[in-house]
């Protein structure tokens, strides 16, 4: 199918514990992408009684699903290939060490938000293969069908906010941004408590060839900054921004 | 670690980086209350009605949801069958948003629409030290792109808002009903 004009309708809706946006130029495929990331999150929701990961976390003996599988590999290939910068288990993202506790309750937050924008990206992809717009959740956006695009950044800290403009192109359309006025929100929904090494009021952008990786890799490097993102070599760029917008760093792995 | 005032385009691998500029008020408008109610029933017609809930209602609501109710006042879209959409706002930590519940005459959830979204302080960046940051900046990059696509950053709290004003809204419904 060609299409000579393109016609772009943008949805937000509540999930996966903040605001999804979908913005396409294919409306049949509002209801599908919205469909697809209410089930990884029916999947992957910490205090859901009922979620395969909070089953999981209570020992009860359950097939996994494949989602869960792939999440889990990546989470514990990177967690090993960033020195625990990244870490699914949630002691460790507390700051304990896990031999120590013993406890190995995990918590996809660091990488679910990402995978659900790239599941909803590709179901797009694979019913409309001419499909174009973004899948965002939270402050991590994928865009697709197009060769380049432009988002602002909002750095600083509420109510001092600052913008940038950011353009990405080619494979890395992937945007994943970890602030601290993010960070004030999120609150008792995530498990993080441990501080991370830059200054007060700093922002971390990722941009990566998907975004679970650049969702990820905020937690990089923001828990272990440059040197251990370097390990992630030709996948990904982080900026990292202070509280003003000014650039501290511009780190490619 | 390294710092630099950047005011010009910087180009970094494989992405671009413009200025800083300060953030003038930012709001998305989604869609509006009819196209809301159309998108989450697609098959039904509609019509508009304002509801007051008594103050024994406003306490009944406030008990069994847990949550605050606002104003008494009740906008609301209404399909013969007494499938609703109600029209809500809600505030989030620094953000205004105005929202759309679809609640089907059993009592369910059917769909949630965000219809507009106001950051609400962006115009009250004004203070001097502020303003001396951006002494030489220049404006915004002059290259865009024919589609105006913009990132949003996080609304945890916003969403957690919207979900606590759906919860609201079911028992309401409950309330209500009697009167449709």
């Amino acid at each position: 199918m060609t299409k000579s004009k393109r016609n772009f309708s943008t949805r937000c809706r509540p999930g996966l514990g903040t605001l999804i946006r979908v913005q396409v130029d294919n409306e049949e495929l509002i209801e599908p992408l919205y469909a697809r990331i209410a089930a990884i999150e029916a999947l992957f929701n910490f205090h859901d009684p009922s979620s395969e990961l909070r089953r999981y976390n209570d020992n009860t003996l359950i097939p996994l699903s494949d989602e869960f599988q792939k999440l889990m590999s990546v989470a514990l290939e990177l967690r090993q290939l960033s020195h625990g910068a990244f870490t699914p288990y949630v002691m460790e993202q507390k700051g304990q060490h896990l031999a120590d506790i013993g406890s190995a309750v995990v918590d996809f937050g660091g990488l679910a938000k990402g995978f659900a924008v790239d599941e909803a990206v590709s179901l797009a992809l694979a019913l409309d293969p001419e499909a174009q717009g973004f899948v965002e959740a939270g402050g991590d956006i994928r865009y697709f069908g197009q060769a380049e695009a432009t988002i602002q950044l909002r750095l600083g800290v509420p109510p001092q906010i600052m913008t940038r403009e950011l353009r990405v192109a080619g494979d890395f359309m992937s945007v994943a941004t970890s602030s601290p006025g993010m960070a004030a929100e999120f609150g008792e929904t995530s498990t993080q408590l441990r501080e991370g090494i830059w200054p007060k009021g700093s922002s971390i952008t990722v941009v990566a060839k998907n975004c679970m990786l650049a969702d990820a890799l905020t937690k990089v490097m923001l828990f272990g900054g440059a040197k251990e993102f370097a390990a992630f070599r030709g996948e990904a760029q982080a900026l990292v921004f202070d509280a003003e917008g000014q650039l501290l760093e511009s780190g490619m792995s | 670690m390294r710092k630099s005032d950047i005011f010009n385009i910087l180009a970094l691998g494989p992405v671009v980086l413009g200025p800083v500029a300060a953030q003038t008020a930012h709001a998305e408008i989604y869609m509006s209350e009819e196209q809301a109610a159309k998108s989450i029933f697609p098959n039904l017609q509609f019509e508009k009605k304002q509801f007051q809930l008594k103050p024994d209602d406003v306490n009944l609501v406030e008990k069994t949801s847990g949550e605050t109710v606002r104003s008494p006042q009740l906008k609301v879209y209404k399909a013969p069958n007494n499938d609703l959409v109600f029209i809500d706002q809600v505030l989030g930590k620094h953000e205004f948003i105005t929202y759309a519940v679809g609640i089907e005459s059993d009592g369910t959830v059917r769909g949630v629409e965000i219809l507009e979204y106001r950051e609400t302080y962006g115009s009250q960046v004004r203070g001097e030290d502020f303003k001396k940051q951006f002494v030489g900046k220049t404006k915004l990059s002059p290259l865009k792109l024919d589609k105006d696509i913009k990132g949003l950053s996080g609304a945890t709290l916003s969403s957690a808002h919207v979900t606590a004003g759906v919860r609201r809204l079911l028992h309401t419904y409950d309330q209500i009903k009697a009167q449709l």
